[in-house]
């Protein structure tokens, strides 16, 4: 079906995007004065940062759906959008603490971006638990659905908090020279075509989960 | 008793949860004066029929009609007003009395002159000497009898059964049968969902019969044999004719 | 007008049901109690001085105590089938919630004013120079917390485990409460407090945010 081979062609282009990204970071850009080359593992830490903001917005925006109208395929979608979100967050948490150890010398500091990103972490760690447990009831679906909505309410708010708690010590701007400038556009660019990939994959398979579902039902 | 419009009516109601359909072109009408059974196995959709009809659950596609008015969000706290709804379970808060279980459904239902009400209530299910003990103490039996004076105490007009004579020995189910013909009266309609024909075919105006989430059958009581009755359950519910 | 009677019939039914019940209420002061106590025996209250790292810990154990006894607000409603008959009443679903979280609310006061008195005498805790700040404080982030705790009792209370999971859910969202709580605490009892705080102001924005979400949301909660 349509769906399927959109996918396909999907993963084809943002693995090609991704093989581009990956020489470009180590042939093209330069490497950082300062933190040498695990700095290049920028390339892949902050397009994922940002990636997260989006898709955790549209599981917002898919919740908030779901609610009012009450067509499952929201529901599917949230879903997706979420595990494929909190995928990404620990994308962040991982090559945050590698870069971190050699900028740094240690593997954790809680710093204000950082700390955000494990609150975001624990949150919708706890939605996807919460989909476990109550998978099989009838109102999973709408309990996921509101607490989709409060996490992200709160997003901000972590944010906000958590700056005003912490201290400085993320490279604040970073100045980017040309080549990184456009190798940085690229890789954003992959991670981007990777997340869509990976949503639209999931996507999918909730789909054909509750078709099987319906299936079972009518038998 | 066709001449009067009914209180409830739907028509060609279909639900869906997820992309399981649970009720398919579902045609039924709720007359006052009129005990309707609603029968049909299990997962056939009579819960969820229940739970539309009591507004709990949205209406799918199709119309949902109260006193010949759609059903919307604005009427649908008048139709809940109008409705008793008597399960298995009790509904009662264990740690209050009697009484104030009463008072607490009567004030949240907006009963009028509440304490006569309650008074009077308590009377007719045998219950006045212990208006104020604590519910958690009473038997099951005592439970049941105040379960139906919270019903009975809002006076509503669309009197729901869901099962009742679940957990119920012979004496308890002849009771409730007894019970059972003098509660549907000129302003008021009962539905009863049932498994059990046996036991309330005699109160009974009408059959209705779902299954696989469509009416299989809606028929009217009157003349009909607990065998006739059974065999046009078994047909229906089969599609196998049975002479 | 209507809307504010049921509210006012919901807090006092259920705050009466909750006195006569005593068990969800004395398992969070006793927990409560048993906190600051495990507390005590981890921090040597001789060497530490709790006025300087307290604010934080006694939230610690606000939190804790407070959603043992939030956590269970709608599940005792699901013993005789009540939740179901208060969502087949007349009544606008949202005013249920209201009552709950006014209930929730109370309790989650007393608790606070044991918790201060234990922790008076137990640890030394120094607070009578600051007590309409503290009150104050310690109000705002409550209705906060009472208004999310109470709305995501009802999300768990038909869920398979829902007692275990309920902590996991709320607490990573109410970490900037925590953390406003925390520092607001420390202001209150120190020199430097002031009413134009920011953070008094991001504790306004969050208790105004999710009372309100809560109320349009609890609908979704509870419907079938």
């Amino acid at each position: 079906m349509a769906l399927r081979r959109s996918i396909v062609v999907l993963w084809a282009v943002a693995a090609a995007a991704n093989a581009v990204t990956l020489w470009l970071v180590f042939t093209y850009a330069p490497i950082e004065v300062q933190m040498g080359a695990v700095q290049k593992i920028f390339y892949y830490h902050v397009p994922s940062a940002i990636i997260c903001y989006v898709l955790l917005f549209l599981s917002f925006l898919f919740s908030i759906l779901f609610l009012w109208k009450d067509e499952p395929i929201y529901d599917t979608l949230a879903y997706a959008m979420t595990e494929v979100g909190w995928v990404f967050i620990t994308v962040v948490l991982v090559t945050g603490p590698i870069w971190g150890r050699s900028a740094w010398g240690k593997w954790w500091v809680w710093e204000p971006r950082l700390t955000s990103f494990l609150v975001l972490w624990l949150m919708y760690s706890a939605y996807l638990l919460l989909r476990l447990f109550s998978r099989g009831d009838a109102r999973s679906s709408k309990i996921a659905a509101v607490v989709a909505i409060i996490a992200f309410f709160d997003v901000p708010i972590v944010h906000k908090a958590i700056a005003w708690w912490g201290s400085i010590v993320h490279p604040k701007k970073v100045v980017l020279e040309p080549a990184m400038m456009w190798t940085f556009f690229v890789s954003m660019g992959a991670v981007f075509l990777l997340a869509a990939a990976f949503a639209l994959t999931r996507t999918w398979i909730g789909i054909e989960e509750s078709r099987r579902a319906e299936r079972e039902v009518a038998r | 008793m066709a001449e009067i419009p009914p209180i409830l009516s739907i028509k060609g109601l279909s639900k869906r949860f997820g992309h399981v359909r649970v009720l398919e072109d579902v045609s039924l009408d709720v007359h006052v004066g009129e005990l309707l059974l609603l029968l049909g196995p299990n997962g056939a959709g009579k819960t969820t029929l229940t739970r539309i009809l009591t507004t709990l659950t949205r209406a799918g596609r199709g119309t949902f009609l109260f006193r010949g008015e759609s059903v919307t969000e604005k009427n649908r706290g008048a139709l809940r007003r109008e409705i008793g709804y008597i399960s298995h379970q009790t509904f009662l808060y264990a740690h209050l009395t009697a009484a104030e279980n009463l008072s607490f459904y009567g004030r949240l239902y907006g009963v009028h002159e509440l304490d006569v009400r309650i008074g009077t209530m308590l009377e007719r299910v045998g219950l006045a000497g212990v208006a104020d003990r604590q519910v958690g103490t009473f038997s099951r039996g005592m439970q049941q009898r105040l379960s139906l004076a919270r019903v009975l105490l809002t006076d509503p007009s669309i009197l729901i059964l869901d099962e009742p004579y679940t957990g119920l020995d012979p004496e308890g189910s002849r009771t409730l049968t007894k019970l059972l013909a003098g509660l549907k009266t000129e302003s008021r309609a009962v539905l009863m969902i049932t498994h059990d024909l046996e036991d309330c075919l005699e109160v009974a105006d009408r059959i209705a019969v779902l299954h696989k989430g469509r009416i299989a059958l809606d028929t009217p009581a009157e003349g009909l044999t607990l065998e006739s009755a059974r065999r046009q359950y078994f047909q229906a519910t089969t599609g196998e004719r049975v002479s | 007008m209507r809307y504010f009677r049921v509210v006012a019939l919901v807090f006092g039914k259920d705050f009466k049901d909750e006195l006569r019940r005593k068990e969800n209420m004395a398992s969070s002061f006793l927990f409560a109690l048993l906190s600051l106590v495990l507390f005590a025996f981890a921090l040597d209250p001789t060497r530490v001085d709790l006025n300087q790292t307290g604010s934080g810990l006694l939230w610690l154990i606000i939190l804790f105590a407070g959603s043992l006894f939030m956590g269970a607000s709608f599940r005792k409603e699901t013993e005789n089938g009540t939740l179901f008959a208060l969502l087949l009443s007349p009544c606008d679903r949202s005013a249920i919630y209201v009552g709950k979280f006014l209930v929730n609310l109370v309790f989650l006061v007393i608790l606070e004013v044991l918790l201060l008195a234990m922790a008076f005498v137990l640890l030394n805790f120094r607070f009578q120079d600051s007590v309409i700040r503290l009150a104050v404080v310690w109000l705002a982030v409550t209705i906060g917390y009472a208004a999310l705790g109470t709305l995501f009792a009802a999300l768990i209370a038909q869920v398979r485990g829902g007692q275990v999971i309920y902590p996991i859910l709320l607490f990573p969202i109410l970490i900037p409460l925590f953390i406003a709580a925390a520092t607001l605490t420390q202001d209150a009892l120190s020199t430097g407090f002031s009413w134009s705080n920011q953070w008094l102001r991001l504790v306004g924005l969050f208790d105004i945010l999710f009372f309100t979400a809560s109320v349009f949301l609890f609908e979704y909660a509870v419907e079938e």
